[in-house]
C-alpha cells in the first residue's frame, strides 16, 4: 500500500525513479499482467489455465522492462499513471503481441522465445539457422555468401549465446527445464512430426515477427536473390530476412546448393539445446567415423569449429 | 496438479522478477560496438559506437516516431525514449559511462530521429576534469568536455618542482650530519646553507614565477580555443540550419517540380482530350457533309428524270394540241357552227412553253382566297398599305385573322405566293381557311 502511493507522487528526478521502481518491482509487474490479461479478454483470446497465466506475465515483463529504460526519461513524473500510459498505447497498436493458441503449449512458447529473440538481437538472430535448421557457423557463412570479415562480424559474440542468452531466453517464455526434458524425449520417438509441428508454427511466428523488420526488407523472386549475391551487397538483408523467412531461405538454400556439397534442400531440423563445443567436437568425429552429426539438412562435413562457431 | 502449477507459476513470477531487479547490472555489463536502434519497434538500423563519427539519423514520412529503443547486440534494451506526436524532445540516455544524445522531432509530415554518441572520456579528460575540480576555472571557460591540457601540464610540472627541492632538502640533511660539526663549520654550512636555501627560494620563486607565466598563457590560450569552439559550434549550428533551410527548400522545389508536371500532364491530357472533341465534331461534320452531297445528287438526279419526264409529256402535250388543232380547222373547213374562239384557245394553249403553265392557268381565273394574321403592334395604317400593295380586298378580321381575297393573284403556284407572304416582316401568319379553323 505504502509502495502504490509511493508510485503515484511525482517523482522529480531519475534516481528517485530508479529507487522508486525498484522496491515497487513486484506491483509493477502485477499491474502490468492484469492490464494484459484484461487485453486478452477484451479481445477473446483468454482461458483460465496456467499456459494463460504464464503468457500474461510473459508480457507484463516486457512491458515492465520498457516502463524501467523508458520511464527514466519521462521525469518528473508519476510512475504508476506512467505505466499505465505506456501499457495502453502498447496495446493500442495493431497485433501488439503474436497470439496463437498452438503457441502455449511448450514447443510453441520455445519457439515464439527463439524468434522474438532474434528480432531484437543479432546473436539469437544466427542461432536461428542452427536450431531451426541444424545449419552451424561455415554452412551459414557459405549459404549466406560472407567472407571471412563478415563471418567474423556477425558470430564475433556468439559464444554469449551459448553460454547465457539461450538459457535466459527460456527462463524469460518460462520453458522449465521439465519441460525442455519433455520436448527432448518426444524428438527422440517422433522427430518427423515434431519437425512438421516446427514447421507449421515457424511460419505463424516468422510471419508475425518479420514485421518488424527493416521496412526496405521484403521477400524477394528468386531472381532478385541471385542477382544479390551476385552482385555482392545487402549482408545485413540476407541475415535478417533469410533468418525470418523459412520461404526466401529454402529458395535460396536450393538455388545456393553448390556451397553446401551439393545437398540444396533445407529442412526444419530443431536443435533444442545450443550447440556446444565439445559437442561440437564430439560431432565432427562421429562425423568422420560414419556417425550421425546433428542436423540432416545439408552439414555433413566435418568443418573446423572456431571458437565462436553455432 | 493444480498446486504443482500454481508452484511452477509462482517460480516463473519470481525468476522475471529477479531478472527485472538484475537489469540494471546486466545494463552496466553492456558494452556494444554496435547499437540497435528501433523506431515504433520496429528495427531502422545500427549505431556503430565505434566509428570516427558515431551519428545515426533516420526519418519517416508518414508517421511519427513515439518510441525509440536502443538494444545491444544480446537483445538487452539498455536506453529508451517516448516522444510526442509533434514537437522536439530530447533526452541523453547513460548507462555504464557512455551516453547517447537522443533527439526526435516530430512533424506534421514524420518525424526524423538522431543519435550521437558520447565517447568514454580518455586518462587526460579525466584527470583534467579532476584538476578542474579542484582548480575551478572561470566561469566563461567552464565548457564541458573540453580538456585543458595546458593548464594540468603547468599544475604538473609545479608539483613536480616542488617535490624535487623537497627531496633535495632532505637528502642533504643526514649528508650534513655525518662529520662532527665544529662552530666555524657549523656557522659556515649554516651560512651556505642560508645561502642555498635562499638561492633555492629565489629558484622556487622562478620556477613558481615561470609556471604562473604558463598558466596564464595556458589559460589565456583556453580561453581562446574556447572562445573558437564557441565560434565553431555557433557555426556549425548555423550550416545545420542552413542544411535543413535547404533540405526544406529541396523539397519545397521538387513538390513544385511535381506539381507543375502534373499541370503539365493535366494540360496535355486537357488538349488531346479536346483535339479528340474537335476531330469527332469534324469528321461528324463532314460525313454530314458527305450525306447531305450524297442526298443532293439523288435529289438532282431525280429532278433530271422528272424534268425529262416533263419535257417528254411535253412534247406528247404539244402533239396533241397540233392534232387538236388540225382537227379544229377541219371542223372549222367542215361546219360553220364551230366558235371561232376554240381556235383562239387552241392557238393561245400552242403558244404556252408548257404543261405546268397549263395547269397553273386555271386559278388565274378565280381570285386567291387566305387569311392572314399580323404580328402584334402592326398598326392598321401598315396592314392597309400591305393589302394596297397586294392589290388585295381586305375582308373582316375575327381573332386576329384577316381574310385576304387576292382578285389576280400572281403566275406562280397559291402556295409559293403564301410563302412568299410569310417573308413579309409585319406578317405573323399566313393560312388557309382550313387550317386556320383547325388553328383555332
Amino acid at each position: 500500500m505504502e509502495s502504490h502511493s509511493k508510485l503515484s507522487d511525482l517523482i522529480g528526478t531519475a534516481e528517485e525513479f530508479d529507487r522508486a521502481t525498484r522496491e515497487s518491482l513486484p506491483e509493477l509487474l502485477e499491474r502490468a499482467t492484469v492490464h494484459t490479461k484484461r487485453f486478452l479478454k477484451e479481445t477473446g483470446q483468454w482461458q483460465n489455465d496456467v499456459t494463460h497465466e504464464k503468457l500474461a506475465l510473459r508480457w507484463g515483463y516486457e512491458l515492465v522492462e520498457r516502463f524501467l529504460v523508458c520511464g527514466r526519461t519521462e521525469v518528473p513524473c508519476r510512475p504508476l499513471f506512467l505505466l499505465e500510459s505506456l501499457i495502453a498505447k502498447y496495446y493500442s497498436q495493431p497485433q501488439p503481441l503474436c497470439y496463437h493458441q498452438d503457441l502455449l503449449s511448450p514447443l510453441g512458447r520455445f519457439l515464439d522465445g527463439l524468434v522474438s529473440r532474434a528480432v531484437v538481437s543479432r546473436d539469437a538472430l544466427m542461432a536461428l539457422f542452427y536450431h531451426l535448421y541444424g545449419l552451424r557457423q561455415g554452412q551459414v557463412v557459405r549459404l549466406l555468401g560472407f567472407g571471412a570479415a563478415e563471418s567474423q562480424r556477425v558470430y564475433k559474440n556468439f559464444e554469449r549465446w551459448r553460454q547465457a542468452g539461450w538459457q535466459r531466453t527460456m527462463e524469460e517464455v518460462g520453458v522449465a527445464a521439465g519441460d525442455l526434458a519433455d520436448l527432448e524425449e518426444r524428438q527422440r520417438r517422433e522427430p518427423e512430426i515434431l519437425n512438421n509441428e516446427v514447421q507449421r508454427l515457424v511460419r505463424i511466428l516468422q510471419a508475425h515477427y518479420r514485421k518488424s523488420e527493416p521496412e526496405h526488407y521484403p521477400c524477394l523472386s528468386l531472381d532478385q536473390w541471385r542477382d544479390l549475391f551476385r552482385q555482392d551487397y545487402g549482408y545485413d538483408y540476407r541475415i535478417w530476412h533469410l533468418a525470418l523467412c523459412h520461404e526466401c531461405f529454402s529458395g535460396v538454400a536450393h538455388a545456393r546448393s553448390n556451397v553446401l556439397d551439393g545437398h540444396g534442400r533445407v529442412l526444419i531440423d530443431l536443435q533444442i539445446r545450443p550447440l556446444q563445443k565439445g559437442t561440437a567436437v564430439m560431432a565432427v568425429l562421429l562425423g568422420a567415423k560414419g556417425g550421425k552429426q546433428h542436423g540432416s539438412a545439408a552439414e555433413r562435413s566435418p568443418e573446423p569449429i572456431s571458437s565462436t562457431s553455432a | 496438479m493444480e498446486a504443482q502449477q500454481s508452484e511452477a507459476l509462482s517460480q516463473y513470477r519470481q525468476r522475471l522478477l529477479e531478472s527485472l531487479r538484475d537489469l540494471p547490472r546486466r545494463q552496466n555489463g553492456e558494452h556494444p560496438a554496435r547499437i540497435q536502434v528501433f523506431v515504433n519497434q520496429d528495427c531502422v538500423g545500427t549505431l556503430d559506437c565505434d566509428g570516427v563519427d558515431p551519428l545515426f539519423s533516420f526519418a519517416t514520412r508518414d508517421r511519427s516516431i513515439h518510441l525509440v529503443e536502443l538494444r545491444g547486440e544480446t537483445g538487452l534494451l539498455i536506453g529508451g525514449l517516448s516522444a510526442p506526436e509533434l514537437g522536439l524532445r530530447t533526452a541523453r540516455l547513460a548507462w555504464s559511462g557512455r551516453a547517447i544524445d537522443v533527439t526526435v522531432h516530430n512533424r506534421l509530415e514524420g518525424g526524423s530521429l538522431r543519435l550521437a554518441h558520447k565517447r568514454r572520456p580518455s586518462v587526460w579528460g579525466a584527470f583534467g576534469q579532476a584538476v578542474r575540480n579542484v582548480l575551478p576555472l572561470p566561469a566563461e571557460t567552464a565548457l564541458p568536455l573540453v580538456v585543458p591540457r595546458g593548464l594540468v601540464l603547468a599544475h604538473v610540472l609545479l608539483l613536480a618542482a616542488v617535490g624535487v627541492l623537497i627531496v633535495d632538502r632532505v637528502l642533504d640533511r643526514p649528508r650534513s650530519s655525518d662529520t662532527g660539526p665544529t662552530m666555524a663549520t657549523v656557522v659556515g654550512r649554516e651560512i651556505v646553507s642560508a645561502a642555498q636555501t635562499q638561492e633555492a627560494i629565489r629558484r622556487l620563486e622562478e620556477t613558481m614565477q615561470a609556471m604562473l607565466a604558463a598558466q596564464t598563457a595556458s589559460s589565456q590560450t583556453l580561453a581562446g580555443q574556447q572562445k573558437a569552439i564557441v565560434t565553431v559550434q555557433r557555426a556549425v549550428e548555423d550550416l545545420g540550419r542552413q542544411q535543413k533551410q535547404m533540405g526544406n527548400q529541396v523539397v519545397s522545389v521538387q513538390q513544385m517540380e511535381e506539381h507543375q508536371e502534373r499541370i503539365a500532364r493535366q494540360a496535355n491530357l486537357d488538349v488531346e482530350r479536346m483535339a479528340q472533341v474537335l476531330m469527332g465534331q469534324v469528321q461528324s461534320e463532314r460525313a454530314q457533309l458527305r450525306d447531305e452531297l450524297h442526298s443532293l445528287s439523288m435529289a438532282n438526279e431525280h429532278l433530271a428524270k422528272h424534268v425529262s419526264s416533263m419535257e417528254k409529256k411535253n412534247q406528247d402535250l404539244v402533239g396533241r394540241l397540233r392534232a387538236a388543232g388540225i382537227e379544229v380547222s377541219a371542223r372549222v373547213k367542215d361546219g360553220a357552227e364551230t366558235p371561232p374562239t376554240v381556235a383562239k384557245e387552241a392557238g393561245s394553249s400552242e403558244s404556252a412553253t408548257g404543261p405546268s403553265q397549263t395547269a397553273e392557268a386555271r386559278p388565274d381565273a378565280s381570285p386567291l382566297r387566305f387569311f392572314v394574321s399580323f404580328q402584334e403592334g402592326t398598326t392598321e395604317e401598315s396592314i392597309d398599305r400591305w393589302f394596297q400593295d397586294l392589290h388585295a380586298r381586305k375582308g373582316d378580321a375575327d381573332h386576329g385573322w384577316y381574310s385576304v381575297e387576292v382578285p389576280r393573284p400572281p403566275q406562280q403556284p397559291a402556295e409559293r405566293f403564301m410563302e412568299g407572304l410569310k417573308n413579309v416582316k409585319i406578317v405573323k401568319a399566313v393560312a388557309t381557311t382550313r387550317t386556320r379553323l383547325s388553328a383555332r
